[in-house]
């Protein structure tokens, strides 16, 4: 059972990046570190940040795409259906949780 | 643009609205050039194009069109690089493609790739994607889709095998090997609602993208000049009743050292010298070569270089395809009134008989339609001619032998032929000397 909020938001970042390729875990993890000093919870931190770093990373496609996939696992991991579409408002939620 | 021709004589007019189109090939055969000139027209004729592209980032794309002349920094384009995921990832990666879809509302899409995009989905999934989830969006909407599918050297299929059935157009782009080339062949396997007369077409990729071998028609020429032009040998354009044709195709044969360039720098130059446009291509030497020898004979080149180009193309380095579309482009952009071709021989060192005879055909349908008396260099080894189809094609002939007599060399000039002539049938004495051919009674 994960209470955190920002252990939520860290483990749905793993997650979908590995949904959507292995490889891209580290590439991201090291890309955060060198530029922003930080890992994967810059995305519950400073989620405009993050998004930024990631769009510079791999595109602004497939930084939404990675957007979208996060979302996603944070729905799948709280348990819940609304409608979220922007990291932004995951971290909303997750934080009224 | 290439692209008039296509959707005039490959694909009367052009791919049907809301189809979608399976573009394959394999590596380097310009699968994303090729989509890309689709796009770039489609944007000139006022559509709005979302390309996404599974296998470069945006900018190295822009790049790569930009060389080619093309401008795509428009609101009515949109690049989507994406990168490729595993199979749990692809339901939200093509809902995320449906979506911009949706948002945008492209007149065309074209997608780079397909294969990319499907290769961690099973047959089935495949099919429901382009049925289904892509397909009905773009029907719908009627928007073009344009599929990239990459395959693999040597493989015949295509994909899963299921691509093909469920898109409404299939084009092939494929490799043939032809002597020492690699001939790049456009193949219409596939188009509904369309009715393909010829399924195979020739293309070159060039500094203007991708250009198709424009088959000229093959019928008939009906109207024949009956004005001609000098050959800038006096005495020869006496022999052969007033110089040669307009549209005519000459070939002059001869062995080495008879003077064949020789002759041929006298009918550039002197047409030249009267305004005519002139158009000398070498396939044997560099354009400083022959400008050197016509200084010898006291040509002054800088006189006439309004009127004269000079061109040097090195055929070992070209493919059949691409050195007619290089002649066709100098010939549309000169109009020149004499072309010459120097020489055939060189030409046919490096292509197949069969490749050479096609190109023949072609240039002589294009330098009849626009009237252009053209000049063939031949080396022989003997005084004959030999038999390559040429002696058809060629309205004059004109045959250049020597003797070796004593201390001299006795070189001679027969008009072999000469089509609607009253032409000379004696041989002649000639010399070559430091004003070029003299032609002896």
């Amino acid at each position: 059972m994960i209470s955190n909020p920002e252990e939520v938001m860290i483990r749905a970042v793993r997650n979908a990046t590995r949904r959507a390729n292995p490889a891209l875990e580290k590439i991201l993890e090291t890309h955060l570190e060198i530029h922003a000093n930080a890992k994967f919870e810059l995305a519950f931190r400073d989620p405009k940040k993050f998004k930024e770093l990631v769009n510079k990373l791999f595109g602004e496609y497939s930084g939404r795409l990675l957007e979208m996939l996060i979302v996603e696992e944070v729905k799948k991991l709280v348990g819940i259906d609304e409608n979220v579409d922007s990291l932004e408002d995951a971290v909303e939620i997750l934080k009224l949780l | 643009m290439s692209l008039d021709y296509l959707f005039k004589e490959i694909i009367p007019n052009g791919f049907p609205r809301g189809s979608m189109i399976l573009l394959a090939g394999e590596p380097g055969t310009g699968k994303t050039t090729f989509a890309s000139l689709i796009a770039h027209d489609e944007i000139r004729r006022g559509g709005r194009v979302l390309f996404v592209s599974l296998n470069e980032p945006r900018e190295d794309f822009y790049k790569t069109v930009e060389r080619f002349g093309w401008d795509f920094r428009t609101e009515n384009f949109k690049f989507i690089d994406l990168f490729t995921v595993d199979k749990d990832a692809l339901p939200t990666q093509i809902k995320l493609i449906v979506e911009e879809v949706v948002k945008y509302r492209p007149s065309l899409i074209i997608i780079d790739s397909i294969t990319a995009l499907t290769y961690a989905m099973d047959p089935g999934t495949v099919r429901s994607f382009l049925h289904a989830s892509l397909g009905s969006v773009v029907k719908s909407s009627g928007i073009t889709t344009i599929l990239i599918a990459e395959k693999p050297m040597g493989r015949e299929g295509l994909g899963y095998g299921v691509e093909e059935f469920v898109v409404d157009g299939v084009i092939v782009l494929r490799y043939i090997k032809c002597g020492e080339h690699y001939r790049r062949v456009f193949e219409v396997v596939k188009m509904r609602r369309r009715r393909i007369t010829k399924p195979q077409y020739e293309y070159a990729i060039t500094d203007r993208g991708l250009v198709f071998f424009e088959v000229p028609r093959l019928e008939r020429v009906e109207s024949v000049s009956r004005e001609k032009i000098t050959t800038g040998i006096a005495k020869l354009d006496a022999l052969m009743d007033g110089g040669i044709y307009k549209g005519s195709i000459t070939v002059i044969a001869g062995q080495t050292g008879t003077g064949k360039t020789t002759f041929c720098l006298h009918t550039a130059y002197s047409n030249a010298l009267k305004g005519n446009k002139a158009v000398f291509v070498t396939f044997e030497e560099s354009v400083g070569s022959i400008l050197r020898m016509m200084e010898c004979y006291g040509m002054n080149y800088d006189s006439v270089k309004e009127n004269l180009k000079v061109v040097s193309i090195v055929p070992e380095s070209e493919s059949p395809v691409s050195i007619f579309v290089k002649l066709k482009d100098i010939v549309e952009r000169e109009r020149p009134t004499v072309l010459i071709l120097d020489s055939y021989t060189a030409l046919k060192e490096n292509m197949n008989s069969v490749e050479l005879s096609k190109m023949m055909r072609y240039l002589q349908l294009l330098v009849k339609v626009n009237q252009i008396a053209t000049i063939l260099t031949m080396n022989v080894e003997s005084d004959k001619i030999p038999s390559i189809g040429l002696s058809t094609l060629a309205d004059n002939i004109v045959c250049l032998t020597y003797d070796l007599k004593e201390d001299e060399v006795c070189r001679k000039i027969l008009i072999l032929k000469s089509r609607a002539s009253n032409h000379s049938r004696k041989i002649h004495r000639y010399d070559i000397t430091s004003e070029g051919v003299v032609i002896r009674d």
